[in-house]
């Protein structure tokens, strides 16, 4: 049991001319996660504090803000492990803030529908189900990791100046299907991301792989669509 | 803009902003030696004026901002080494490492530039 400070960003558009921060102090119990302790919050201390979360496990990606300037899950964040006096905790910068620490994730969902998440086939299927060998699946393994909670798109600065960009995430997930062996619009995927607002708007700054809560290289996954792009248009 | 300030700075972050400030500071150079240089085409009776303006610039202070700008061609030119290694997917893993090698290569010639640029003064 620690007694800790959490510095929230309170945003009411009904009543809030601008937002403001809220500071709450109580006792953490040992164990607590960042995730944990809105709860207290919420439930405890002021119901009107509103945030997204659902499974609390690191699954469905919906609790990803700002702790400390630096996006993470809140559901995977220490409260421990969190250094500093206070604890501020932020909505995702580059999207619109909607609440509290509630932030309109359409533009970043926009992106996601650019790339074609999903399985592209041309052939009629086979009898039972498309093979693949184990060296081809591995291929995917950092990828499919990704539970879409917008920590890396929400950390890149060109997302913060251009939410056209499709981001770091969207083009993990292209990247997903691209050097999926079974996949077969490997051609027109390529030509989505080539573009100005795809591939080429990654900067190499590296934040979306500091920020991914999944540990997935977004900057390696970037680089080898660049190198495919190149190497299919040349 | 105001994001830049308010999110937490790693590494990657700082080589970003520092790749384009140093840009900003070599495309202001270039104007200005673009400028100076051009009045070397400019005919003999120009030719004065190119020598002057050597001259000029053959002041300590300019000897000194020769040494400033060592530096800065030095950071743009090796981080630049870096951001074509990780387009192009080599060592996108060890950037950090990448990034803190080529400032100790950097380092050192920036050092002995500088024991250049600056040893006639000395003497």
């Amino acid at each position: 049991m620690a007694e800790r400070t959490f510095k929230i960003h309170r945003f009411n558009p009904e009543k809030d001319e601008k937002p403001y921060f809220q500071e709450y102090r109580f006792e953490v119990e040992s164990g607590w996660s960042i995730l944990d302790s809105l709860n207290h919050i919420k439930w405890n201390i002021d119901s009107s504090l509103n945030f997204r979360r659902s499974c609390r496990s690191g699954i469905c990606g919906s609790c990803a803000m700002r702790v400390n300037g630096e996006n993470a899950l809140a559901c995977e964040t220490q409260v421990k492990n969190v250094k500093g006096s206070k604890i501020k905790i932020e909505p995702l910068p580059g999207l619109a803030v909607m609440r509290d620490l509630v932030v309109d994730m359409e533009p970043f969902f926009e992106g996601l529908k650019k790339v074609m998440p999903y399985f592209v086939t041309k052939d009629s299927p086979p009898d039972k189900e498309w093979l693949q060998s184990p060296e081809d699946r591995k291929k995917l393994d950092e990828p499919i990791k990704c539970i879409l909670c917008a920590c890396c798109t929400a950390s890149c600065p060109s997302f913060w100046f251009d939410d056209k960009y499709v981001g770091p995430a969207a083009l993990v997930k292209s990247y997903r299907f691209v050097f999926d062996s079974r996949d077969q619009a490997r051609e027109e995927r390529l030509d989505i991301v080539n573009d100005r607002e795809g591939l080429w708007r990654c900067h190499t700054i590296f934040n979306c792989v500091e920020a991914c809560p999944k540990d997935i290289n977004c900057t390696q996954a970037i680089a080898e669509l660049k190198k495919a792009t190149v190497f299919s248009t040349v | 803009m105001f994001d830049y300030l308010r999110y937490k700075w790693r590494l990657g972050m700082l080589a970003h902003i520092l790749h384009r400030l140093s840009g900003i500071v070599l495309m202001m150079y270039l104007v200005v030696h673009l400028w100076v240089t051009h009045y070397l085409s400019t005919g003999e009776a120009n030719g004065e004026t190119f020598e002057y303006l050597m001259k000029f610039f053959s002041i300590p202070l300019f000897r000194l901002a020769e040494v400033g700008l060592l530096g800065v061609v030095l950071y743009h030119a090796l981080n630049g080494l870096r951001i074509i290694l990780i387009d192009t997917g080599w060592g996108v893993k060890y950037q950090k490492t990448i990034f803190w090698t080529l400032c100790a290569i950097g380092g050192l010639a920036f050092l002995y530039g500088a024991y250049r640029f600056l040893f006639p003064l000395l003497g």
